[in-house]
């Protein structure tokens, strides 16, 4: 394997090793608040426990994000020396800013773990909310950053270098709240329907702990508003993408040919070399609709862009169809949730639910991949879109196929040992107790408040 | 003046990382250290001290990394192409301890499944100040090739030595040496007296180490050190740092924890601005006598003004925030005396 294939593969492992423990780290910590919330409102024991075993949960797993964060930090002027050495300068700001977002999430979660009994109940709840709004803003910040790649702007490039810095244009880049957005809805949506999952299953297992109902509902309905938005704002961002970053698009459709009233291309294998698409379905002028709102707009192919400035077609369609296959399936069992939580609670114990929500947990967390497969292979073969070529950026040390196998080992060793850990956590998912007196003695007053 | 600003909170996160960060580090590296049987008490003591508080202590090595690459892009460049290897290998060490320390701290069921993480803790304690040690030295010795030859010139040749080497032990010993003197304050009455032996005992280390690194700095012909010699600066930090060594030694047994700790710290800060001095302004020293300074390499202004408005902007937010965190959990509470502060 050559240098620039394992460098991507390597920075391809750390991204898809972290988004997920990002995704869960950003929202872990409202679903965390609003139990928190519940049990001093109501006084619920079981809130309390559900409070309890949630923040375990941001615990673990914001520890090994902030780890696997900190990683690839380093990792960016590792394996692109020559990408930070120019961009560093210009797209600062969001980094820089994520950096205090982040260094406020880990004091608050301190706080907030160690601070039962040791500080006013009401302050100590706001504290909670603190890590889930810091850790949202580190989330968004870094899109930023990655949102710049896409719509490079602040500066003026003479061929080498840059030049008419302009550190806050280049934090506020076209591309940065949709990306933004779209991934904050995402996150909510994985990890809603992935703890819903999770307690869907434990309910069935311990039918009488009622821990997992209360669980199940605040999960469910965040996942399911987040699943039912996503597709509005997955409408925008892909209008977006067909102004800023045309071939992107052409390659998500795998749309060869430019034409007015183009067809969107449901499944199909495309094959670069014949520019054609096999067994794929076509709705007439649906992606003239969807890119432009208007049925005869034109739609660039990729035969207007050099051959050279493709992105891979095949992976970004493939990863295109994923996203949006989960996406549909999430908002529907989105629509289903809502309707069971309004009008139809027996649902919620109907195997039919339970199994479908079962079957959910991975899949939300798949389509974050793939979306990002999207955007990052979408953006090839540029590492900062239309200015340099990411073969250019790559580092002059050679043996990276090693950086790649040691990574890949450390975090397949770590996903491992999460996952490991979760199980012993869930098995023991009952064993969590009801607040001691003294808890109660201490969060009495912010009830009555 | 935002470059000035720039480099300041540059050395501020620095000392910031050494002195927290290396404590938590210093906890693993005592684990090691410490008699087989006396490890699973030590490891209490330590989980207890850190637990709380060792995430925001490692924040400050992501402040100093962006700073460098927001600020000094030409700096980056160096430390992540020559100095790679030790890059990763921190970064392994980074990630293995990390991880390793939340699953042993969080895994239920006492003993199983324990071991490897233990292993990495531990292991990760060291490999991180060795290849942070290593790193630095490689800066400033002057092997950087401006034209290598081969593989070896290019990315090993600049860090490996016996200068390097030297320093890598003393950031270890002294990462240590930091958490032996924190940990004396964090142990119940009966065990103060052995933990502050111990902690004398890392003191006594750190000579013989300190004078490794100047007499490898010496043979090797590092490019600084003649001139630092001369400097008053010099003298002037080493009798700072011998002073409140020596009343730190004194202090060890009483009850004035405040007081020891912030004499560890003014030697952290010792340290730290003696190196710093004897450097300043040369970020990295290449082989031949050129050298890329801190102010050449600077990004331009427009990046350093939002840099620094950023920092200041931040560090109102962070430093009152870490201040409360601080309070809340390193004041000794009579409550929690006996056993480790579980996230109860």
């Amino acid at each position: 394997m050559d240098d620039f294939t394992a460098a991507r593969l390597t920075m391809a492992t750390s991204l898809g090793f972290h988004i997920i423990l990002a995704a869960i780290g950003m929202v872990m910590p409202f679903l965390m608040a609003a139990a928190h919330r519940r049990w001093l409102k109501t006084g619920d024991p079981d809130a309390y426990r559900l409070t309890r075993m949630w923040m375990r949960g941001v615990a673990i797993f914001f520890a090994t994000g902030a780890v696997s964060g900190t990683a690839l930090s380093f990792e960016l002027g590792i394996l692109w020396p020559t990408f930070m050495e120019h961009a560093g300068p210009i797209f600062g700001m969001p980094f820089s800013l994520e950096g205090a977002a982040f260094f406020v999430e880990a004091i608050a979660l301190g706080i907030y773990m160690y601070g039962w009994k040791r500080i006013s109940p009401r302050v100590h709840w706001w504290v909670g909310v603190v890590v889930g709004i810091a850790g949202l803003s580190s989330g968004i910040l870094v899109i930023s950053a990655n949102g710049w790649m896409n719509s490079p702007t602040g500066f003026t490039w003479d061929g080498t270098a840059a030049h008419d810095i302009d550190p806050v244009a280049a934090l506020l880049n076209p591309a940065w709240a949709t990306q933004s957005t779209h991934m904050v809805l995402a996150s909510f949506e994985a990890v809603g329907f992935a703890v819903a999952g999770v307690h869907a299953y434990l309910m069935h297992r311990h039918p009488m702990d009622r821990i997992h109902g209360h669980g199940l509902r605040i999960a469910l309905a965040m996942g399911a508003i987040a699943a039912l938005l996503q597709p509005l704002n997955g409408h925008w961002a892909a209008q977006d993408v067909a102004e800023r970053q045309p071939a992107k698009l052409a390659a998500m459709e795998a749309h060869f040919h430019t034409e007015a009233n183009a067809p969107l291309l449901i499944g199909g294998i495309p094959d670069e070399e014949t520019q054609s698409v096999s067994w794929g379905i076509e709705v007439p002028s649906a992606l003239s609709v969807l890119a432009f709102n208007d049925p005869d707009a034109e739609v660039q192919g990729l035969e207007e862009f050099p051959r050279d400035e493709w992105p891979p077609v095949l992976i970004v369609h493939f990863a295109f169809q994923i996203m949006v296959g989960i996406g549909s399936w999430l908002a529907l069992l989105g629509l289903l949730g809502l309707i069971a939580l309004r009008w139809k609670p027996h649902w919620i114990k109907a195997a039919w639910f339970r199994r479908s929500l079962v079957l959910s947990i991975p899949l939300g967390f798949v389509a974050i991949e793939a979306g990002w497969v999207v955007t990052e292979v979408g953006r090839q073969p540029w590492i900062i879109y239309g200015i340099m070529r990411t073969q250019d950026a790559l580092t002059p040390v050679p043996g990276q196929v090693w950086h790649l196998v040691a990574f890949t080992a450390l975090y397949a060793f770590i996903g491992l040992s999460t996952l490991w850990m979760w199980r012993k956590q869930l098995q023991n998912a009952s064993a969590v107790g009801p607040p001691s007196e003294a808890i109660e003695a201490w969060a009495r007053p912010g009830r009555d408040g | 003046m935002g470059e000035l600003i720039v480099i300041a909170f540059l050395v501020l996160a620095l000392i910031a990382y050494v002195i927290t960060g290396g404590a938590d580090f210093g906890v693993g590296i005592l684990e090691l250290a410490e008699r087989p049987e006396r490890r699973d008490e030590l490891r209490a003591v330590g989980e207890r001290a850190i637990a709380p508080v060792w995430e925001a202590n490692h924040i400050w090595i992501i402040v100093a990394l962006v700073i460098v690459f927001v600020g000094f892009p030409q700096v980056h460049v160096q430390m992540t192409t020559v100095l790679h290897i030790p890059l990763l290998l921190m970064l392994v060490g980074i990630i293995l301890r990390g991880t390793a320390f939340t699953f042993r701290y969080y895994d239920i069921g006492e003993g199983e499944g324990r071991g490897p993480w233990t292993t990495f803790f531990r292991g990760g304690s060291v490999m991180v100040p060795m290849m942070f040690g290593h790193m630095v030295a490689a800066m400033s010795r002057g092997r950087f090739s401006a034209e290598p030859t081969s593989v070896y010139d290019a990315y090993i040749h600049p860090w490996v030595g016996w200068f390097p080497f030297a320093t890598g032990l003393f950031v270890t010993a002294l990462f240590a040496w930091i958490a032996a003197v924190f940990l004396v304050g964090e142990e119940r009455a009966e065990r103060k007296a052995p933990a502050a032996a111990r902690a004398r005992r890392w003191t006594v280390l750190l000579v013989p180490l300190s004078g490794a690194v100047t007499l490898t700095a010496w043979l090797e012909g590092v490019p600084w050190l003649v001139d630092a010699l001369r400097s008053p600066l010099l003298y002037g930090v080493a009798i700072l740092a011998l002073g409140s060594t020596l009343v730190l030694w004194r202090l060890l047994d009483s009850e004035r924890l405040w007081t020891v700790r912030a004499l560890a710290g003014a030697v952290v800060v010792s340290v730290l601005a003696g190196y710093w001095g004897a450097v300043y302004p040369t970020a990295v020293q290449l082989e031949g006598g050129a050298s890329i300074g801190w102010h050449e390499a600077a990004a331009p202004s427009a990046t350093m003004n939002a840099l620094a408005v950023t920092l200041i902007a931040a560090s109102l937010l962070i430093l009152p925030g870490l201040a409360w965190l601080y309070r809340l959990f390193k004041t000794p509470n009579p409550e929690d005396r006996g056993g480790p502060v579980q996230p109860s």
